[in-house]
């Protein structure tokens, strides 16, 4: 694996983890949101 | 041995198909908001969602089982799958994590009704269309057309926990709208499919037969689409701008339906229902919106 794929690879693995935190945020977030409205 | 590379996650949102992800968030929205029933905006929204993800799990199992016909498609081969930048196991367990994540939160969110149509829209789509239909007969579309048609009923049923007369005659709109929209579309790139195998209409029945189908689907989906004002189910905002579009939309069919041109550079009619098709549905659904807020 030269140093340049290992970089491209590192960077899209970051990238894809960067996206999933961001998903499973606003996943927390939007069921706290209809754990709140099915209670009104 | 170098690992593969994976994929970049731009890649996995091009499997969601966002383009087509567009009409169907449209029209499953139009649905909910023509609902005569208020819905809290958090569960509409959510409801939207699991829609917008239900169809992004069938593009992405659609693209996963025909990873090999989009190869051989000019249209299609940059696609992450035919372009190597993505292993096809990848796609496959995306498709089903979408697909399975948003009918358990349609369900456990809206309503099992909503959700028992979302998960039958996902199946629908894959199994019958994609799977069995789209290279087995030039009947494809029609059938298929049906999987594209259910948004607007699953927002409507999501918000009201029934299904009435009007979304079904959406449905029907929708239903009988995809054959004249793709069969315009599929003369002009006939020769893409033909390359690929796919026995669309103009492969196998020829450019003449499909100008005749695309006038005679047209007539029921006219009847469709004007028939909510009649009914009593519409006000004049909607009566009137669907008479008006949908005469504009059987112009344009006839005159797809009177076209000689055997060159599909040339096709100008077909080119012309095509775009037109679009925005037909955009403006009708808008349209049945704005009347029924005024209604209400």
């Amino acid at each position: 694996m030269t140093p340049e794929y290992e970089a491209e690879y590192r960077r899209r693995q970051r990238a894809r983890a960067k996206v999933t935190a961001w998903i499973l945020g606003a996943l927390v977030v939007l069921f706290f949101g209809i754990a709140i409205a099915r209670m009104m | 041995m170098t690992p593969a590379l994976p994929a970049e996650w731009r890649d996995f949102l091009a499997l969601t198909k966002p383009r087509v992800m567009t009409l169907v968030v449209f029209t499953g929205l139009c649905g909910l908001l023509a609902a005569p029933v208020h819905i809290h905006p958090i569960l509409a929204f959510t409801a939207i969602l699991c829609i917008a993800v239900g169809a992004g799990a069938s593009g992405a199992l659609n693209m996963w089982y025909e990873a090999d016909l989009d190869a051989r498609m000019k249209r299609t081969r940059g696609r992450p799958l035919p372009a190597g930048r993505m292993d096809r196991q990848s796609a496959l367990h995306f498709g089903v994590a979408l697909g399975v994540g948003s009918v358990l939160v349609m369900g456990l969110a809206i309503n099992l009704l909503a959700a028992i149509i979302l998960a039958a829209s996902i199946l629908f789509y894959v199994l019958i269309y994609t799977v069995w239909l789209k290279r087995r007969t030039p009947q494809n579309i029609v059938i298929g057309g049906a999987a594209g048609a259910f948004p607007p009923l699953i927002g409507w049923v999501a918000a009201t926990g029934r299904i009435e007369l009007l979304p079904v005659l959406l449905f029907l709109l929708i239903f009988l709208w995809t054959p004249p929209h793709f069969w315009a579309l599929s003369l002009f790139v006939r020769t893409d499919y033909a390359a690929a195998g796919v026995p669309m209409l103009p492969v196998v029945a020829g450019i003449q037969a499909t100008r005749r189908q695309v006038m005679l689907y047209t007539l029921p989906m006219a009847a469709a689409a004007v028939a909510p004002w009649p009914l009593g189910l519409t006000g004049a905002i909607y009566g009137i701008t669907a008479s008006l579009l949908t005469a504009w939309f059987v112009l344009l069919a006839v005159r797809v339906g009177a076209n000689r041109e055997p060159d599909q550079a040339l096709m100008k009619p077909e080119r012309a229902l095509f775009k037109f098709s679009i925005l037909y549905l955009f403006v009708l659904f808008g349209a049945l919106v704005v009347d029924r807020l005024a209604l209400a």
